[in-house]
């Protein structure tokens, strides 16, 4: 359903995005890998339509995502509509004054009433666990509630697709873990996943495939997760883990750090 | 520069919000064609930032700190239009959550701060800019453009307030508003505009602006290609009227008080009201002889009295119960 | 501008700092107000803020054409018994706001006490205080629910957006700025001079940090369709709590005329 052909995008004159080409299927659950600054966020606005290939292209549903196109709004509207997008800063996605207008936003511009919208906001916050939390404005909020608060605005209106930049960012263990869960309870509902993370740990958990970003802002590899996390000359050479890495499988589960050795910092900060 | 409620006359009040509400409609469209559709986001991002620019203190000579209002920096940032509209959305958030600046006054506050200081200091720092060409004539012209455009908007306060006393008086001449006349008000509100508080304004907006400029130049507004005549046109015109225009109110409007007022809700029947002179004006801040207030009917102000009585009576329990709260803790 | 004139603190080297920590200090208030908005609060609350609006504007423009003190007197009186049933938060905060305008009003009016010229506007420092008091309790409204009430006074949703959107980034880039300052304050060490360029930096910090979130505020909007309608009006009850606000203002107001 989206597809890129050797897209390219340079901001203020510095590539962030180089020559990508792939395809993702309805259903699929993707993990987009690589080190900051690599062009994963890049890659994420442009499949959201927000920031526009300057060569190449990219395709959803086999229509052309462009400026032109973009600029019809109906066309617009039905895109938006089939595409939720949950944004590294949650902070700047969360932008009115309670809970519950945050939520209903989206419904509100494609138009639903607001019996309709009370309906939806309601399931919404039942599924990410925030009833009770309406009348909060959401800058009061933890950082894990505002992400759920982003993750429910973007479900009320059920996307098609749900990208989420950076998901795990700032979380704590126990949300991180059920963040992970509910992706992945998404997933099986049908929801196509689109995901960018530089957290090893939780890639096998989210996805089954996954795509390296190299620091040249290009596709490094595009391959099953399994097999991308045990190619370590990989990682390494996409510069997103260091030397101290390695991959524990003791215990009957693998899990992935790096040693802190005489006070080198630990390469999932990365 | 904040004007507080109760120094100007609700008739400038009215005439300076009637002038500052079409002149914001202006520069929302404006700023909506020249930003496109990521106007509302910006504006309300700038309005914080210039918020917080006012919160920044500056130190001044003599040991002491001030703040700068930051209109000039954000015209030079972001243009003059977004930058009125964001100065103003602090202004009002100022003036409703945190009780800085009257609410009355609003309109007057937003003309002097987010009219005259963002528009004087952006056309000053354009034309210096178009003589002197080089990145020193930029920095120049924002820090001459602050400088006077702060002293603009100090000058149009002053005025406001030095009108009152010739605009709002009662029969006997004498002052119901800012009772200092424009020979007092001028030289108080411009000798510290003038002597300090402009250089600061110069030096933290060219500060700012320079490091911006090294830091991320893209982030700074292009200057848009013409066009823009008309409007301008429009806006110097507001800024040139407004004076005229309160001093024409001033003859029709200054006796518009209670009394007037008493007439216009009742239609046309007058109420027996007793004008206060200044004698009893005094005497109110007596301390309540007798717990009635003089010249209220006894009854009344007898109420009242226990009211404020109750009132404060809590009022001074409640803090004390609080801080033997804390003592007992600590 | 206004400047304070409290000397600062004599420490020697710390001397210079004294701008910082000013900053910090006001940085710190504002975001505590903001944050004090998202409170369970009393029996204030249950007042909609659209009769609250309304009602402190009528009595603040009544103040200001009043030229009897015990009108001015009335509704100082009737504030601060609403006053006094407040939070002790709140309270704290309107008593605080109403000293300051009381004060600062007295310190204005005094030269045309003594030269002989105040007239009415001896009456100015008394009604400064019961504004202050009005406004200090309008102030406690809950901001979003002051911009649904501006909503049903027909303004337009470019503004309540603009309203509302700025209030958010103060609180996330007042929370930045104060992370840099406190940054500035730990590396400056008391040292002297650089006072303005310091500051710069850190104002233009923020300021890049707030163009790069309202670029990303938009682009979040743009993702949920955003089409230029912002919120509907929420339901307007008349409850005990609104009945009796209104009645004490309409109380206070034929004071006003009939006295």
């Amino acid at each position: 359903m989206l597809e890129m052909i050797s897209a390219s995008y340079s901001y203020g004159g510095q590539p962030a995005l180089r020559n990508a080409s792939l395809k993702i299927e309805k259903g699929e659950s993707v993990c987009l890998l690589g080190a900051n600054g690599s062009g994963k966020s890049t890659m994420l606005k442009m499949i959201n339509g927000l920031v526009f290939p300057d060569s190449g292209k990219c395709l959803f549903e086999s229509k052309e995502i462009s400026r032109k196109s973009m600029s019809d709004p109906r066309f617009a509207k039905a895109f938006y509509r089939k595409m939720g997008f949950v944004f590294q800063n949650v902070e700047a996605q969360l932008f009115c004054a309670d809970v519950y207008d945050e939520v209903a936003f989206g419904l509100r511009q494609i138009g639903f009433d607001e019996t309709e919208v009370r309906m939806k906001v309601e399931d919404a916050l039942k599924l990410t666990g925030l009833l009770g939390f309406e009348k909060r404005a959401p800058y009061h909020l933890s950082g894990g509630e505002k992400k759920k608060v982003a993750l429910a605005a973007v479900l009320a209106s059920d996307p098609e697709v749900l990208s989420l930049d950076e998901p795990l960012n700032g979380l704590d263990p126990r949300t991180a873990r059920w963040l992970c869960e509910f992706l992945q309870d998404q997933n099986a509902k049908g929801k196509t996943l689109i995901i960018s993370t530089h957290n090893l740990e939780l890639v096998q958990e989210m996805s089954r495939r996954a795509i390296l970003f190299g620091e040249d802002h290009t596709i490094f590899a595009d391959m099953p997760s399994m097999s991308l996390l045990d190619d370590i000359d990989m990682l390494k050479r996409a510069n997103l883990v260091d030397e101290y890495y390695h991959k524990h499988q003791d215990s009957g589960h693998s899990h992935f750090h790096s040693h802190s050795v005489s006070g080198k910092p630990g390469a999932d900060k990365g | 520069m904040h004007i507080p409620e109760n120094y100007l006359s609700p008739a400038t009040c009215a005439v300076m919000a009637v002038v500052a509400v079409p002149a914001l409609a202006v520069c929302a469209k404006k700023a909506k064609q020249e930003l496109s559709n990521e106007t509302v986001p910006l504006i309300g991002m700038c309005a914080a930032f210039s918020f917080l620019l006012m919160m920044f203190n500056l130190p001044l000579p003599g040991g002491t700190t001030g703040h700068a209002v930051g209109g000039a920096l954000a015209a030079a940032l972001v243009g003059p239009w977004a930058a009125a509209l964001s100065v103003s959305a602090a202004l009002v958030i100022q003036a409703v959550l945190f009780g800085d600046g009257g609410i009355l006054p609003l309109g007057a506050n937003i003309f002097n701060m987010a009219i005259i200081l963002p528009f004087v200091s952006y056309f000053i720092a354009k034309a210096v800019k178009k003589v002197v060409k080089s990145q020193a004539g930029e920095f120049a012209g924002i820090a001459i453009g602050a400088y006077v455009g702060l002293n603009a908007a100090a000058l149009a306060t002053a005025i406001e307030f030095g009108i009152q006393p010739s605009i709002a008086a009662d029969a006997s001449g004498l002052p119901l508003y800012c009772p200092y006349p424009l020979s007092i008000a001028i030289p108080a509100m411009m000798m510290p505009h003038l002597l300090v508080a402009g250089f600061a304004e110069a030096a933290f907006s060219v500060g700012i602006y320079s490091f911006i400029k090294r830091v991320s130049p893209i982030s700074i507004r292009q200057e848009s290609k013409g066009g823009n005549k008309l409007v301008y046109a429009f806006i110097s015109a507001l800024i040139l009227l407004v004076p005229l225009g309160l001093l024409a109110q001033g003859t029709a409007w200054g006796e518009w008080g209670a009394e007037e007022m008493a007439e216009l809700v009742e239609s046309g029947s007058p109420l027996g009201f007793t004008p206060w002179g200044m004698e009893n004006g005094f005497s109110f801040s007596a301390l309540l002889p007798d717990y009635t207030v003089p010249g209220i009917p006894e009854v009344v102000g007898y109420i009242l009295s226990a009211i404020c009585g109750v009132a404060l009576s809590i009022i001074i329990f409640r803090l004390a119960a609080g801080l033997l709260k804390k003592k007992s803790i600590a | 501008m206004k400047s304070s004139k409290k000397p600062s603190p004599s420490r020697g080297g710390l001397k210079n700092d004294a701008f910082v920590d000013k900053s910090l200090i006001t940085f710190i208030s504002v975001l505590s107000i903001i944050r004090a908005q998202d409170r369970q609060d009393s029996w204030i609350d249950r007042v909609n803020a659209f009769y609250k609006l309304c009602c402190s504007l009528f009595l603040i423009v009544l103040v200001a054409l009043s030229r009897s003190p015990y009108f001015v007197f009335a509704v100082i009186s009737v504030h601060l018994l609403a006053v006094a049933l407040l939070k002790t938060a709140s309270m704290k905060r309107v008593l605080a706001l109403a000293a300051t305008a009381f004060g600062f009003s007295c310190l204005m009016i005094a030269p045309a006490f003594f030269m002989g010229k105040a007239g009415f506007a001896s009456l100015i420092p008394v009604k400064a205080l019961a504004s202050a008091l009005i406004a200090g309790m309008l102030s406690l409204v809950k901001f979003q629910e002051l911009t649904s009430a501006l909503k049903r006074l027909h303004a337009p949703d470019f503004l309540l957006m603009v309203l509302d959107l700025s209030i958010r980034s103060l609180v996330m880039l007042g929370e930045f700025s104060l992370e840099t300052l406190q940054a500035l304050k730990m590396r400056r060490l008391g040292g002297r001079g650089g006072g303005y360029r310091s500051l710069a930096g850190v104002g233009g910090t923020v300021f890049l940090k707030s163009k790069e979130m309202s670029e990303e505020m938009h682009q979040a909007m743009v993702c949920r369709g955003f089409a230029g309608t912002y919120r509907p009006m929420g339901k307007l009850g008349f409850g005990l709590a609104n009945a009796g606000w209104v009645l004490a203002t309409a109380g206070l107001a034929a004071l006003f005329f009939f006295t």
